[in-house]
């Protein structure tokens, strides 16, 4: 039984904060927060809360423009990220062309590069098209996603019946139709997949977005959380701060950060079957 | 057990400011759940936290909050596929838990561990958001980051070259613990061959 | 002295299945005792709590006279091969093999001597340095043996180790495996779906249905002697003719078998109190059943009390034996226990009640090689009294 304390132990390292989280903007006060931190306030606090993020610089409702920029930027992922993927890993899964096994060992090798890399070229390729600073620098580079290409051509590889292609060729079928009729439908396994860690690679992307955007309006939210904590010095008063001019305190934080994650769980929770097989399923095949 | 599963993964979905943000709480003696832990090291107030000594611990600990729940349920996968049937002839074998995992469960998903660890190795020495977000609120005096320095070099100071260098540094050094650990665990090689 | 015994051994899932019901047997010392029924019998669950990987919800388990019920698969002095192998993929052959007596501390040179040996007996000794995954199925199969053998153990337990193979290296190694047990003299409990193998290699058969021990006895008496229409139709292939017959008395000794309007089989009745039993059912419908092999070509005009006449629609001949599908007044007693006997994808259930030609009721014959029989032709067939069996209707159980 010893095994459940240690889960224990784990379980509340990660809870506790998550708590936190879940609590604080429930006090109307940074003072207050931080003298009953993991007791719950008020509901009415949430609103106020809210409210006080809604109006932030200028009534502009800018944390709206963030979730809208979010869902915008993680859409355009998931499309991309998918549609490159899945396409990307069929063919190289059941089509011997040359180059074939350098473009499997540079997709290997492109998911351990630190994206730090890769910032310098894109942003370099991004300005000579005069993008850098509209939202298409953060969406046109979203398709390339080399994690959703390997799990695709792992899929394809392992787990996809390719005597169903050959019947199918012998049958009549041109390679688009192939494709499209008998190939996707039976991507249900894979496509779920790669487009949630997509999905979750996007939304919470902080990194690229940040070098690549400097006007509030097209920040997506982890960036615009982070444009509320330094400009109004909410979590530790800064010198640049303009603390007072807005009521933007930690629990006001603290909801924003509450509100960025919400899409994730939802997210996470209805995709929790995909999620029982593991990445690798098919790779630890014996 | 799924639920739980969540718990571990959410953390990850926090974004990077608002880990800060939530960190910064919990490291406050004052105000913190934990400051029974904190008051055991002599801590009192948030400053005597944020000091230089401590910056690796706590980037660690920021890092390992957000970062670890995504490859607990990556784990779990990997373990699921072990064939229960094997673990049954182990233990009829005569293995203890101890012996079944280190003889049996780990082996069987050195593979997943092996990608864990390169990703991990990576993910870690690019820290980007945590001390560039630590060193906007504590006004620049937390250590920097290899990441955060190179981009520095590139948008700070205009010296692409010099970042690019930093960065290729990086990237050498994720790509040297990789090959390191490919070639340990025959990473391309079937298991059974 | 390694005897096996079950007491009230009770497996219940907790959705509510009972897998497992009261089991009560004792397998004797170096006996090859096989446990066989469809899926879902109970036969496997036994087998798991036999080894320590399943707790049973009730009752014991005793080896060598000792209560183990409840102790640790390691604890238990047995050894398994089970249906996939389960061979541990990153290990070689010699590890494989070596593995049990290495995590119990075996010495070195004693390890050595054993798995040379069981290589040696096995046929493996090119193979110790090669892993799971570049051997073929059978080569795999012999590594699974040769893990288990090494140990010594009190007991062994066999999960259908031969459905995975085809079937010509399935006959082979029926008989390799009950002669190295025969060598060994370890007590042996073997699981398995197919009849055939239950056959050819039992001591003693177990034959268990929806958790419940059907009928536990040598090969030959289940066969000759089955307790109910389960077991009757189960075991032997091709499988029993059953069809519906109405019992009518004919004198103190015997009983008159009315099969349709005008066919009627006599037998003679046995000893009490059977006999009192049977003649309770006069006038009621009963199941009568008798193999292929009772089947014969009858001489001249032939006494109408054990013959049938019968059209015959099919004909197989084998070289050896002459199969003949007949039809006739004998109508088909189709029973759940037949039908759950089909469900299964078992060859011998598949032969009889779907057989090649269409949906037709048909009885099975087997015939004496060079048999003058035709498709079309109307013959007369006998049928041997001694080999009629009766069975109740309702309960399915056998009262001759």
């Amino acid at each position: 039984m010893a095994a459940y304390g240690v889960l224990f132990l784990f379980l509340a390292f990660f809870v506790i904060p998550l708590i936190w989280l879940f609590f604080a903007p429930s006090h109307s006060s940074t003072q207050e927060l931080n003298s009953n931190g993991m007791r719950f306030g008020s509901v009415h606090a949430y609103i106020e809360g809210w409210h006080h993020l809604l109006t932030f610089a200028n009534h502009d409702q800018l944390i709206l423009v963030w979730t809208i920029n979010s869902l915008l930027y993680s859409a355009a992922a998931v499309i991309f990220a998918t549609a490159f993927g899945v396409t990307a890993g069929y063919a190289l899964a059941f089509f011997r062309f040359p180059g074939r096994r350098v473009i499997l060992g540079v997709t290997m090798v492109a998911m351990l590069v630190p994206a730090t890399t890769l910032v310098l070229p894109l942003f370099l390729e991004l300005s000579r098209l005069h993008i850098v600073g509209s939202r298409w620098a953060v969406i046109l580079p979203s398709g390339f996603y080399p994690l959703g290409v390997f799990l695709s051509y792992i899929f394809f590889s392992s787990h996809f019946p390719k005597q169903l292609l050959n019947a199918a060729r012998i049958d009549g079928c041109g390679e688009i139709r192939l494709f499209l009729q008998i190939v996707l439908p039976l991507t249900r396994n894979v496509v779920p997949l790669i487009a949630f860690f997509a999905f979750y690679a996007s939304w919470t992307n902080y990194f690229l977005p940040s070098v690549l955007l400097n006007n509030p309006r097209t920040f997506s939210l982890p960036l615009g959380v982070v444009d509320i904590a330094t400009a109004t010095g909410a979590i530790v008063p800064t010198p640049t701060a303009i603390a007072s001019v807005w009521p933007i305190g930690r629990p006001e934080l603290a909801l924003a950060g509450l509100y960025s994650v919400l899409p994730v769980i939802i997210v996470f929770l209805f995709s929790q079957r995909f999620l029982q097989q593991g990445p690798l399923a098919g790779a630890e095949k014996t | 057990m799924a639920g739980i599963r969540l718990i571990y993964f959410l953390p990850g979905a926090v974004s990077g400011s608002v880990v800060v943000l939530v960190w910064l709480f919990m490291l406050d003696p004052q105000a913190s759940p934990f400051s029974p832990i904190l008051r055991l090291f002599g801590w009192h107030t948030l400053q005597d936290v944020i000091v230089r000594q401590n910056y690796l611990y706590i980037f660690a600990l920021m890092f390992l909050w957000s970062a670890v729940g995504g490859w607990i349920v990556i784990t779990y996968g990997a373990l699921k596929n072990v064939p229960d049937e094997i673990v049954g002839a182990a233990k009829i074998d005569g293995c203890g838990k101890v012996a079944l995992a280190r003889y049996i469960t780990l082996p069987m998903i050195r593979k997943t561990l092996a990608l864990m660890a390169i990703l991990v190795i990576a993910a870690a020495s690019q820290v980007y958001t945590e001390p560039t977000i630590l060193n906007q609120i504590t006004d620049g005096t937390a250590p920097w980051g290899l990441n955060q320095v190179s981009y520095h070099l590139a948008f700070g100071l205009g010296y692409f070259e010099a970042s690019a260098a930093v960065a290729m540094m990086l990237v050498v050094f994720a790509l040297a613990a990789a090959g390191i650990i490919v070639r340990k665990v025959g990473f391309f090689k079937a298991i059974d061959e | 002295m390694a005897e096996l015994s079950y007491a009230e051994l009770t497996k219940v899932f907790d959705e509510g299945t009972v897998a497992v019901e009261r089991l009560s047997l004792d397998v004797e010392d170096g006996e090859f005792l096989v446990f066989v029924g469809p899926s879902g019998c109970g036969k496997t669950t036994t087998l798991m709590m036999t080894a320590g990987l399943e707790e049973p919800t009730s009752g014991e388990v005793l080896l060598g006279g000792e209560a183990i019920t409840y102790r640790q698969p390691k604890d238990r002095d047995i050894a398994m091969v089970f249906q996939s192998y389960a061979l541990y993929p990153h290990m070689t052959v010699e590890d494989n093999i070596a593995f049990g007596l290495r995590r119990r501390r075996m010495a070195k040179p004693e390890i050595q001597l054993r798995v040379r040996e069981a290589a040696q007996k096995l046929d493996l000794e090119g193979l110790l340095h090669r892993k799971p995954g570049t051997l073929s199925g059978g080569q795999r199969q012999r590594v699974a043996m040769g893990r288990a053998m090494v140990r010594r153990p009190q007991l062994f337990l066999m999960d259908e180790p031969l459905s995975n193979l085809d079937a010509k290296l399935r006959v082979q190694m029926r008989a390799e495996i009950k002669q190295l047990q025969r060598e060994l003299g370890v007590t042996t409990m073997y699981v398995t779906h197919d009849q055939t193998e239950a056959m050819t290699m039992g001591d003693r058969i177990a034959v268990m249905r929806k958790g419940v021990l059907e009928q536990l006895g040598k090969p030959s008496d289940l066969y000759q002697r089955p307790r109910n229409v389960f077991v009757a139709e189960f075991i032997g292939s091709p499988a029993m003719n059953l069809v519906r017959g109405r019992l009518q008395p004919r004198d103190d000794t015997h009983a008159a078998l009315q099969l349709g309007s005008s066919e009627e089989l006599v037998v003679e009745l046995p000893e009490e109190p059977a006999r009192s039993v049977i003649q309770q059912h006069s006038g009621r419908d009963v199941v009568v059943g008798f193999r292929p092999e009772s089947v014969s070509i009858a001489r001249g005009i032939g006494a109408p009390e054990t013959t049938i006449s019968a059209v015959v629609r099919h004909v197989e001949d084998l070289g050896s034996e002459v199969i003949v599908y007949f039809e006739s007044e004998a109508k088909r007693a189709v029973t759940d226990q037949g039908r759950e006997v089909a469900a299964d994808v078992d060859d011998v259930a598949l032969e009889t009640l779907e057989h090649p030609v269409s949906g037709r009721e048909l009885c099975i014959g087997r015939l004496a090689p060079g048999a003058p029989i035709t498709v079309g032709e109307r013959v007369l067939l006998g049928v041997d009294p001694a080999g009629i069996h009766i069975f109740d209707s309702e309960t399915g159980q056998a009262l001759r």
